[in-house]
């Protein structure tokens, strides 16, 4: 097993070594392209992480009459909590009520005490999921709940549905189709790149044939060649985003800007940013099999590595 | 060793390379195959080592049918052939010592004996004084018995050389047909493709004419 694993890997790196230039060189192009795609993910990252909060401000609130039983509040919570819609449905006591009121308006305070409790019904917030939080599902929704034993009212400001659900839906559309495009760019500059380190090198397939290397024996070093590049890329392309995040948040036009702490406020977790040096690898592998394949074709003839 | 059928290689609709060839070498034997130049002679050693196959007819080397033969057989068949090229055709980025290793590793042979047999071989061709140099650092001569060392080092059954001396001052042309004797005298199969005549009449062997595809009937020189 050794015998047969060290000639590969100091092939590899004959490959790698033998024109240090090149190789640093094709090895940069790949980690600025994977950057691209990192900028790009940090940002989506992000965006998601703010969509999915302001996602929490669709609401519609369910009153409750004030004679409703504490059987009715129980049945209509159990019925929100076993809805596929409803991703949150949270319970408001008439004294919590009472005491928000308070909170948010001190001075009318004596007010509310004067005019007793019934002025505070017990109500639910509902937080709808994403999948159900356009206007027209949530108007399905309440006008189910409006006839639930024991309910007022459900109330839900349709406009800002609309506006909300609009907003969320570019940020998430527009994310997947320029995210597309990106992987896409990704995929066409790293192909490149190691397609014409393969091409440079086919005079040299071209005796190992010769020789009678078989097809494996050939293509296990440039494979093993293009990802060790493709992952040097993708570890330069995260370390650089890195620096690049840890720079941008201690700059001063990031504490004047909310939106560039909406766009890149938190770093994305390890496994997400692992994508870089992974696409890397992957991309850097498919383009070599393919460039052997061709490299190895002849006309004429049927000996292909 | 060596049998062509009836072989024909037709490129396009133009006149064919090769038409209706049928010729057979012995195991041993040292013949030589010439013709001027656009004769057929480097197509019909492509076929022999399968880097073509004939557009008809039958090529056998050592009992094997190359036209059926699978293209995973092929390296396997060309590790019992030895090829020398008029223009070497050597790894530019390695050694002289890796050129002629790299034939070694391929077969898989343990690393002390890939050692051992490429010094041998080297030392054989007087190439010992240049292990270390790149094909770029050496001479055309030497480059050729570099080449001839890798064609050789994995004791090939056949050795095929096309225009081996062609980039050769006649005394180096000489001294390396005489290698390709020695070779012989060991048992390989020998088949030189060249045009120069008169190291072909100094040698007296076997020769195979070919003209404008076709073999020209002829007997030893």
């Amino acid at each position: 097993m050794t015998s047969a694993v060290l000639p590969v890997l100091r092939e590899a790196r004959d490959g790698l070594t033998r024109h240090p230039a090149l190789t640093i060189l094709a090895t940069l192009s790949m980690a600025v392209s994977l950057y691209v795609l990192g900028m790009f993910v940090l940002i989506a990252w992000n965006v998601r992480l703010t969509t999915a909060a302001l996602g929490k401000e669709l609401q519609m609130q369910v009153y409750m009459r004030p004679d409703a039983t504490p059987e009715e509040i129980e049945a209509l919570r159990m019925g929100l909590r076993s809805d596929d819609a409803v991703a949150e449905a949270r319970l408001v006591t008439a004294a919590e009520a009472r005491r928000r009121f308070e909170g948010r308006y001190p001075r009318l305070s004596g007010l509310a005490a004067g005019l007793g409790e019934n002025l505070f019904p017990t109500s639910f917030e509902v937080v709808l999921r994403s999948a159900h939080q356009g206007p027209e599902e949530a108007e399905r929704l309440a006008k189910a709940y409006r006839v639930g034993p024991g309910v007022d009212e459900v109330r839900f400001d349709r406009g800002w549905f609309e506006r909300l659900t609009s907003l969320l839906g570019f940020f998430r559309n527009g994310g997947y189709g320029i995210g597309a495009l990106l992987v896409m760019a990704v995929m066409v500059t790293v192909g490149a790149i190691v397609r014409l380190t393969v091409m440079a090198r086919r005079e040299e397939i071209e005796i190992m044939k010769l020789v009678g290397a078989t097809a494996s024996f050939i293509r296990a070093p440039f494979l093993l060649g293009a990802a060790t590049q493709g992952l040097a890329g993708g570890l330069l392309a995260f370390l650089a985003l890195r620096l690049t995040w840890a720079m941008l948040v201690r700059s001063n036009p990031y504490r004047e800007n909310p939106m560039l702490a909406m766009a890149a406020g938190q770093f994305p977790p390890l496994d997400v940013v692992a994508v870089l040096p992974l696409l890397g690898v992957v991309l850097a592998l498919a383009a070599a099999a393919l460039s052997l394949r061709r490299a190895s074709a002849q006309p004429g003839s049927r000996n292909a590595a | 060793m060596i049998q062509l059928f009836h072989v024909t290689r037709r490129y396009g609709t133009g006149a064919p390379a090769l038409s209706d060839i049928s010729f057979s070498v012995e195991k041993g034997e040292f013949v030589f195959l010439t013709g001027p130049s656009g004769a057929g002679k480097t197509t019909l050693l492509r076929l022999l080592f399968r880097d073509d196959l004939p557009t008809s007819g039958q090529v056998m080397v050592n009992h094997e049918n190359l036209a059926t033969m699978l293209p995973s057989r092929v390296p396997y068949l060309r590790r019992q052939i030895g090829v020398v090229f008029q223009d070497f055709k050597l790894l530019r980025r390695k050694t002289v010592f890796e050129n002629v290793a790299y034939a070694t590793q391929v077969i898989g042979l343990p690393a002390k004996e890939q050692r051992r047999r490429t010094y041998q071989m080297l030392e054989m061709l007087a190439l010992n004084h240049r292990l270390h140099h790149f094909p770029e650092q050496i001479s055309g001569g030497e480059q050729q018995r570099v080449a001839i060392a890798r064609a050789l080092v994995n004791r090939p059954l056949v050795l095929l050389a096309d225009e081996p001396t062609g980039n050769l001052d006649p005394d180096l042309s000489l001294a390396i047909i005489e290698t390709f004797k020695e070779i012989n005298a060991q048992g390989t199969t020998v088949l030189v493709a060249t045009h120069d005549r008169a190291l072909i009449q100094r040698m007296a062997r076997r020769v195979l004419t070919l003209a404008h595809g076709q073999l020209v009937p002829t007997g030893t020189a």
